[in-house]
């Protein structure tokens, strides 16, 4: 059974990589980011090991276990052994499915950097009579990674089935993902919170992790090795059979979870009713013309209604609300800085008016077969934008107005938000209509973004980048502006009104090349949003 | 009617010979390739006004690659096609203003109601508002879709699926309709209004094309016919005239070759495993 799902897996791989030429670019850097990482980890294990000290040890064990639970819940959809619904029909009993998964875990980037890592530990950590346990723990360690996020997954994939099972495990990644950007912040945090804000001055004591870090399951695994360094093998062999416990018991929940997807028969799926017409009477009296309300009412819907476009606007609006962090962390900046960057995020948003076409896939035919321009289509697409940001910046600003004091910058933010919507947009629709790629469906691929993209998300990932900085460059003279005039109320106001002009004038130009474009490419787009 | 079975099309290039005024959908020496394989190669085609029109092929013809051609949703290497007497690659915008389209797989705004959807589709075709709320009312009680009008159009089976694709197709009442696959999954009583809905269409005048594998209901509805085969026409014609007396099945599997295959190499099928 084993052999067949790695030949399954390995026939997996290749065809992804033969069918989407990013793939492969995609593929290499994974593998790269992964031995490099997993490369220099071991040998700083093994480096560690050498020089006696081992009081990391259970930190490194559990990050490189919770890599391993969210590892696989991103890339769900791309790694189709993955996803333990497709196989639920054939007749396989779960202590098979157990072990040709678990052998399908072995063969990707995820497991040969952490053989790297687990490499470097048993270089660095095993010597004499402790050999034999260290190798136990990092078997054990091995097992509980690949155990523990194929459980997670196959739990996921019952969820998957049913509208609000997908709103929950959306939330929950989303939260995770929040509890990682601050623990990405937890050194500055602790920095600028104690009394000598010089840096250097403050170090993390890895010791005091260590009680609560040995009650886990990977904490135990890694127990292991520091009890066998220190000579207490009797401890060391208690701790590597609580481990082993551990891999017992997370085994027997992924073999009853795999039982239980397969006995489901029929996944029963709520029916959303929704009334009213599509256009709001708001909206019509708003818009210029039916074809642009209507398309900005239909874009709503949908980051509304499909889970995809709310988990990736969940996303763009963290990394809206991460300049809140540094305020949290006591590093509190001038008033005017801090409210006036309540606009600034706005650019964040021009990942989604690059998508704008791919987010609609193969139904953008719809547009293609109708007669006129698209210029209405995109102007629709980027209002949708617009109505989202003004409560997003609302919000943002009047937080951060009351963290800061700064209440009496907020009556301009509205005016660098238009100018920041109109400056992102324009790059956005640039994308959209220049680099136009297909954005694959939540059904078939993954909730949560970029590795289901089969390396077309790497491409975006840069033209966006590239397009952060330029519009942070068309942002500047505003906000040098802004700043000069910080003190003076009706200069700070004629130059936020200008830059609203500046902006909408950089939209306006964005808009005719991209229309010009869209126009003059539209199959060819639609082609390239189409999957196959 | 125009056929060349087995004869290549003319050297046409695109905005080449005008046959424009021949039919109410004319196509010249289409052709189109995907990587290296040919998927239509020089399809020559008059659909006359009025006509309910039947492509026939067997799978991978190269059926759906004409109709997305016909329909200006794919390129073709090359070839030209009229619709209405318009060309389609010189005069796009007039020529999608006449055309409806059903494809086989009804790609949607999934995310909306049916309402919704037939909405969003005739205010994108610059219809009027409350037109575009008669029209749809009209098409959901026809096609028996008003009690799902408000539910999302990915709660629906496939069959109400391609209901609400017909009905997009339908909403703008358009001079050529193009269908692709129709009545696939469609339940018999629905097929059967469909079908009156359709013919009452083109006794008005108005033409269709119509693409499908189920040769009794090509039959039963279609006035004119042609077998796409290997991306060529190989017959065309009034049905009648095409059928010759016998029936289209016995017609279509000696144009397009009759399979060699007899069910009695797969002996074990239905033998016990035990």
């Amino acid at each position: 059974m084993a052999r067949h799902f790695l030949r399954l897996k390995w026939a997996l791989l290749s065809n992804g990589l033969r069918r989407h030429p990013w793939g492969t670019f995609n593929a290499a850097g994974m593998l790269l980011l992964g031995v490099s990482l997993g490369g220099l980890v071991g040998i700083g294990l093994a480096q560690l090991g050498r020089s006696g000290g081992d009081l990391w040890l259970p930190a490194v064990f559990t990050a490189m276990f919770a890599l391993w639970l969210i590892g696989p819940v991103i890339a769900f959809g791309v790694d189709e052994t993955l996803d333990p619904s497709r196989l639920a029909p054939l007749p396989l009993r779960p202590h098979q499915l157990v072990t040709g998964l678990l052998a399908a875990s072995t063969l990707s980037a995820g497991s040969g950097a952490s053989a790297l890592v687990l490499l470097g530990v048993l270089i660095g950590f095993a010597s004499g009579a402790a050999t034999v346990l260290v190798l136990g723990a990092v078997i054990v360690q091995l097992v509980l990674c690949l155990v523990a996020g194929r459980t997670l997954t196959t739990l996921i994939s019952g969820a998957l089935g049913s509208r609000r099972g997908r709103d929950l495990v959306t939330t929950l990644v989303l939260l995770l993902m929040l509890v990682f950007y601050g623990l990405g912040q937890l050194p500055n945090l602790l920095l600028n919170a104690s009394e000598g804000p010089v840096p250097g001055t403050f170090r993390v004591d890895p010791g005091a992790a260590l009680p609560i870090l040995r009650y886990t399951p990977p904490g135990q695994a890694a127990l292991v090795i520091v009890h066998a360094r220190d000579g207490a093998y009797g401890h060391a062999v208690l701790a590597l059979a609580l481990a082993g416990l551990w891999v017992v018991l997370l085994l027997a929940a992924w073999a009853w979870s795999l039982g239980h997807l397969a006995r489901r028969s029929s996944q029963r799926r709520s029916r959303a009713r929704v009334r009213g017409r599509l256009v709001p009477a708001a909206m019509r009296a708003v818009l210029p013309s039916g074809r642009v309300a209507a398309v900005a009412a239909r874009e709503l819907r949908y980051i509304a209604r499909h889970p995809s476009r709310r988990v990736r606007l969940a996303q763009n609006l963290v990394l809206i609300f991460l300049p809140l962090l540094p305020l949290l962390g006591g590093r509190v900046f001038d008033q005017e800085v801090v409210v006036l960057a309540a606009a600034l995020p706005a650019l964040v948003l021009l990942n989604e008016a690059a998508v704008q076409f791919g987010s609609d896939g193969a139904p953008l035919w719809a547009h293609v077969a109708v007669p006129g321009t698209w210029r209405s289509d995109i102007v629709g697409r980027n209002a949708a934008l617009f109505v989202l940001l003004i409560p997003v910046t609302t919000v943002l600003a009047l937080a951060l107005a009351a963290l800061t004091g700064g209440w009496r910058f907020v009556a301009f933010v509205p005016l660098l938000t238009v100018m920041t919507w109109g400056i992102g947009t324009a790059l956005g629709n640039l994308i959209a209509a220049y680099v136009p790629i297909a954005v694959p469906e939540p059904e078939q691929g993954n909730l949560f973004g970029t590795s289901a993209w089969q390396g077309q998300g790497c491409l975006l990932g840069v033209m966006s980048m590239l397009a952060l900085v330029v519009g942070v460059l068309l942002s500047v003279p505003a906000a040098l502006g802004a700043w000069r005039f910080r003190d003076n109320a009706p200069a700070l106001l004629l130059v936020c009104g200008a830059g609203a002009v500046w902006g909408v004038a950089v939209w306006l130009v964005g808009l005719a090349a991209a229309t010009r474009r869209a126009d003059s490419e539209r199959l060819e787009i639609l082609e390239a949003v189409t999957q196959r | 009617m125009t056929s060349e079975p087995s004869v290549p099309g003319p050297q046409a290039t695109l905005h080449g010979s005008d046959a424009s005024g021949e039919g109410a959908v004319v196509a010249r020496g289409l052709r189109r390739s995907f990587g290296g394989v040919r998927a239509v190669d020089g399809i020559d085609l008059t659909v006359p006004a009025g006509s309910f029109f039947g492509l026939l092929g067997p799978n991978g013809a190269g059926k759906t690659t004409t109709l997305r051609m016909l329909t200006a949703l794919l390129r073709p290497d090359a070839g030209d096609v009229w619709i209405e007497s318009i060309h389609v690659w010189t005069n796009p915008d007039a020529a999608k203003a006449i055309i409806g389209a059903l494809h086989e797989e009804p790609r949607l705004f999934d995310r909306l109601s049916g309402a919704e959807l037939l909405e969003y589709h005739g205010l994108l075709r610059g219809l009027a508002p409350t037109e575009v709320r008669q029209r749809a009312d009209d098409l959901l009680d026809v096609l028996d879709l008003r009690a799902a009008a408000s539910e999302l159009v990915v709660d629906y089976s496939h069959g109400m699926r391609k209901k609400i694709a017909l009905a997009v197709a339908l909403l703008h009442n358009p001079k050529v309709l193009f269908l692709d696959e129709p009545f696939e999954a469609i339940d018999p009583v629905s097929a059967r209004t469909i079908r009156s809905v359709l013919q009452r269409y083109t006794s008005a005048g108005s033409t269709i094309v119509f693409s499908s594998h189920v040769l009794d209901v090509v039959e039963r509805i279609c006035d004119h016919v042609a077998i796409v085969h290997h991306g060529r026409i190989v017959v065309a014609g009034p049905i009648d005239e095409v059928r010759a007396g016998g029936s289209l099945e016995d017609v279509f599997v000696e144009v397009v070759g009759a399979r060699d295959a007899t069910g009695e190499e797969l002996a074990w099928l239905g033998t016990s495993s035990d």
